[in-house]
């Protein structure tokens, strides 16, 4: 297995300002990918035999109906979760052979994720839930101030940065948890219904956060029910319905 | 109600977890201060007999402040882990409340559904609680008989002790709980609902350059201000508890062994009539036999001639000789007069009590001993210092009293530490006692050594053969007698590590709360990156936080009352005692603090489960 320092280096080399994908054939590749939950004697197929492959720079919009195994391909992809079978590679690193530690490496540096609740840590202002993936990822505290003040700046929250998350709005909070998930300028942005719970302009505000990432060459994956990011015009568009993933186009 | 409570336990048995470490954590530390109570009392009945009535009354009185202290710190300490935990646990039901709030159950319904959970967690670990903390003081008990069998003390089923532990104990549970209940009642649900809102965040901590841990500690810790201010001050009591344990006690048995020392010399060899010297360091064990009117050598063949005296002088190593007349008898108790306030006059104090007492004659200038006294010194004849126990059973005011013997009177000058004849004994100036009674020289020689050389003794011994007297090396009733000092206070070393468990409980408790109130926010540090590793060590820094918060003051505290105001004259076995004794609490302290953060560390460092939609509000 490939030591996390090893893995760090590889995506330092992987991440630099132009996003020359080179050496990664691919930024997620799921091949037969099923995820079976069990709560006692009832068994859960959430994801089955999922094939899926998205290159560097995509667009890739995931619809569905609650409960269809959205959330659970977006957690598998962002490393949180697991699968139960099949193979699984995000920039053709096998994350589901590695322990858990080395999967928290992997989200550190090369996955960012938008939460549907945004969940931002409770204790922390803005600034600092900003700033705690570059901490994680032993920055100097200077750059990292920098940074995040910079971050905030680009989703117009830099007027709020000592701001609890109690004391902000849903789309406020919303802007912060999508500059954190750029903190430390990841590849592949995730993000599990980043609108659902917005009004309309804090929503679109959203919508063009992730346009502009997806120009800048990042690969962004979205679940959402959200038409405006569905007709997003580079957008490959797939459906799961009952733990399958089908394409729309 | 009966519904209510139906619901209530059956509230509890759903979540057996929690509900377990609760009662758990609760049994613990009620068990725990149970037994410090129980066994500290006992252990102050020893103290009591074996230094009050042995020793001066104003060293057994310290002695009892010093274990008081202790005992009054367990039960405040008891009271107030019952009440943290049980507030701890209903605070983290803010939630549920505010939800049954919300569906429009009526305020009273609420108020007495989480009264009844409460009340069976409370009830349940007091009953369990001290039942455990009966069996461990019974099975002390059983140890202290078989450890030290000469010690004497009150063997009596401490049955009032237990009734009033476990009142106090539900009483400050019942309205611990009481308390976040109501208040959180009387919140608007959305509120309830929705902890975190108005919540304030603490943004500088006393380890924050340690690391980003020990930052994120630091808010953490600021964010639950009440239930940290009573951890912190639950640590701070269990801390004191076990740094005045062993700071002070280590304090007082040195200052006690330093009394001893002082009042008997240090290598000093007895000469004197065989009988006398028997019957006299008899009464001088801590565990001898004191004296009565058989003790009489007053005979002109008990006097030491003064030709034995000068060689013994002459002899190479001996560094000093000291004379001294000893009498047993009758004294009396001498009137005082005092000013009285309240009748704005003066009266006459004092019984004319009568008794027995060993007279020491000792001339002041020479004498090789160096008493701990409270009082003053003697500058006339007429006067006299007073044993403790002998001023206690006999005397109102001692100091402004005197004592009558032989139709003389004597001024009471001080009252003195020696534990000669259990206290009961007067030192006042030979030549007076030698007067008194029409008697010339003296029926004690002591003699210092350089060392304990057993040549120079065997000397010492053939010239007192020749004369007709025999010694004593009193050098082993001085070590027998700090023996017995130790091994009383050798006891209190099994309080000072129930102190530090109840700290352990207390901490690992409040850990556990603080985990499970904020599992949503470890989850999505985790999520965004964070390793277990990470979260284990912001669980370990919040543990240093808090019980720092709480150990250094402690340290600080017990180590001033120890020194100064519990222990007059305290002494230090060496200048390096107190760095040491304090290093050792410190890191004993730390250790603590760490182990409590085991069980937190082990789960975040097993837990690889973390969906975050799980826990999203």
């Amino acid at each position: 297995m490939m030591a996390d320092d090893d893995y760090l280096e590889a995506a330092d080399s992987t991440r630099d300002d132009t996003y020359d994908y080179d050496d990664v054939q691919f930024a997620v590749r799921l091949t037969d990918v099923s995820r079976v939950y069990r709560m006692g004697s009832n068994k859960i197929e959430a994801l089955r035999n999922i094939n899926l492959e998205i290159e560097p720079g995509q667009y890739v919009v995931v619809s569905g109906h609650s409960g269809s195994g959205k959330t659970t391909l977006l957690n598998v992809i962002g490393a949180i979760d697991v699968p139960s079978s099949g193979r699984l590679l995000v920039m053709d690193v096998p994350i589901s052979d590695y322990d858990e530690s080395f999967r928290a490496t992997f989200r550190l540096t090369t996955t960012g994720f938008i939460f549907q609740s945004y969940n931002l840590v409770s204790t922390l202002t803005a600034l600092e839930n900003v700033m705690f993936p570059m901490q994680m990822y032993d920055k100097t505290p200077d750059e990292i101030e920098e940074v995040a003040m910079n971050l905030l700046a680009r989703v117009k929250m830099d007027h709020r940065p000592d701001h609890l998350p109690w004391q902000l709005s849903s789309g406020e909070q919303q802007r912060v948890a999508i500059a954190r998930a750029m903190a430390n300028d990841p590849p592949i942005i995730l993000a599990d219904e980043p609108t659902a719970n917005l009004d309309g302009e804090s929503g679109q505000m959203i919508r063009e956060l992730l346009s502009e990432l997806n120009a800048e060459g990042k690969t962004v994956v979205v679940m959402t029910h959200d038409e405006g990011i569905i007709g997003h015009k580079n957008a490959r568009r797939f459906t799961m319905e009952n733990g399958e993933l089908k394409s729309n186009v | 109600m009966s519904d209510l409570k139906g619901f209530a336990s059956k509230d509890l048995k759903r979540r057996p977890f929690r509900t377990i470490l609760v009662i758990l954590s609760l049994t613990t530390v009620i068990a725990s201060t149970t037994f410090i109570f129980l066994f500290g009392n006992v252990l102050l009945d020893i103290s009591s007999i074996t230094f009050s009535t042995s020793m001066s009354s104003s060293l057994g009185t310290f002695f009892s402040t010093f274990v008081w202290s202790i005992l009054l710190l367990v039960f405040i300490l008891g009271a107030v882990i019952v009440s943290t935990t049980v507030s701890l646990e209903m605070v983290t039901r803010r939630r549920d409340i505010g939800l049954m709030k919300a569906m429009g159950t009526l305020l009273d319904t609420i108020f007495d559904y989480f009264m009844a959970q409460s009340v069976i967690v409370l009830l349940s670990s007091v009953v369990v609680g001290i039942a455990v903390g009966t069996v461990l003081y019974l099975l002390g008990m059983i140890w202290l008989g078989a450890s030290i069998p000469g010690l004497v003390y009150s063997n009596e089923f401490p049955i009032i002790q237990i009734g009033l532990i476990a009142a106090v104990y539900i009483i400050a549970g019942y309205f611990s709980s009481q308390k976040p209940i109501y208040d959180t009642v009387q919140e608007f649900p959305s509120v309830a609902l929705n902890p975190e809102v108005a919540s304030r965040v603490r943004r500088v901590g006393l380890l924050d350059n340690l690391g980003l841990p020990f930052r994120m500690a630091t808010k953490n810790v600021g964010r639950r201000v009440k239930g940290t201010r009573r951890t912190v001050l639950s640590l701070f009591l269990s801390f004191t508890i076990a740094s005045m344990l062993w700071v002070g006690g280590g304090i007082v048995e040195t200052t006690s062994e330093s009394y001893v020392i002082r009042s008997m010399g240090n290598n000093v060899v007895a000469v004197g009539n065989p009988a006398l010297l028997e019957q006299y360091y008899n009464a001088y064990s801590l565990y001898g036999n004191p004296l009565n009117d058989s003790f009489d050598y007053r005979s002109s063949s008990d006097i030491i001639p003064a030709q034995l005296v000068t060689d013994i002088e002459s002899l190479l190593g001996v560094t000093d000789t000291e004379q001294r007349f000893l009498v047993y008898s009758d004294v009396e108790e001498g009137a005082g007069i005092v000013y009285n306030p309240v009748v704005e006059d003066y009266e006459r104090i004092g019984q004319d009590r009568t008794g027995e007492a060993l007279l020491v004659g000792v001339d002041w200038g020479e004498t090789i001993a160096d008493w701990y006294f409270e009082g003053m010194a003697v500058n006339e004849s007429q006067q006299v210092w007073l044993g403790g126990t002998l001023a206690q059973e006999m005397f109102e005011d001692p100091l402004v009293q005197s004592l009558q013997f032989q139709e003389e009177s004597l001024a009471i000058r001080a009252l003195a530490f020696d534990i000669l004849n259990g206290g009961r004994m007067a030192l006042l100036d030979r030549a007076t006692l030698q007067d008194f009674w029409g008697v010339s020289g003296a029926n004690l020689l002591l003699v210092q050594l350089d060392s304990y050389d057993e040549v120079l003794i065997s000397q010492i011994e053939a010239l007192a053969s020749a004369s007709g007297f025999g010694i004593f090396r009193q050098q082993e009733v001085l070590t027998e007698n700090l023996q017995a000092i130790g091994a009383v206070w050798s006891l209190l070393n099994p309080l000072a590590i129930m102190a530090l468990l109840s700290a352990f409980l207390g901490l690992m408790n409040y850990l556990l709360v603080s985990v499970f109130s904020r599992l949503r926010d470890y989850v999505i540090m985790r999520s965004v990156g964070a390793k277990p590793s990470f979260i284990a060590t912001v669980m370990v820094a919040e543990g240093l936080n808090v019980g720092l918060q709480g150990g250094l003051p402690a340290l600080a505290v017990s180590v001033i009352l120890s020194i100064y105001v519990l222990i007059p004259e305290a002494a230090v076995p060496s200048t390096a005692y107190l760095p040491l004794t304090i290093v050792s609490v410190f890191v004993a302290m730390v250790v603590v603090i760490i182990l409590a953060a085991i069980p937190v560390y082990v789960f975040f460092n097993t837990k690889d489960d973390i969906r975050v939609s799980e826990f999203a509000s």
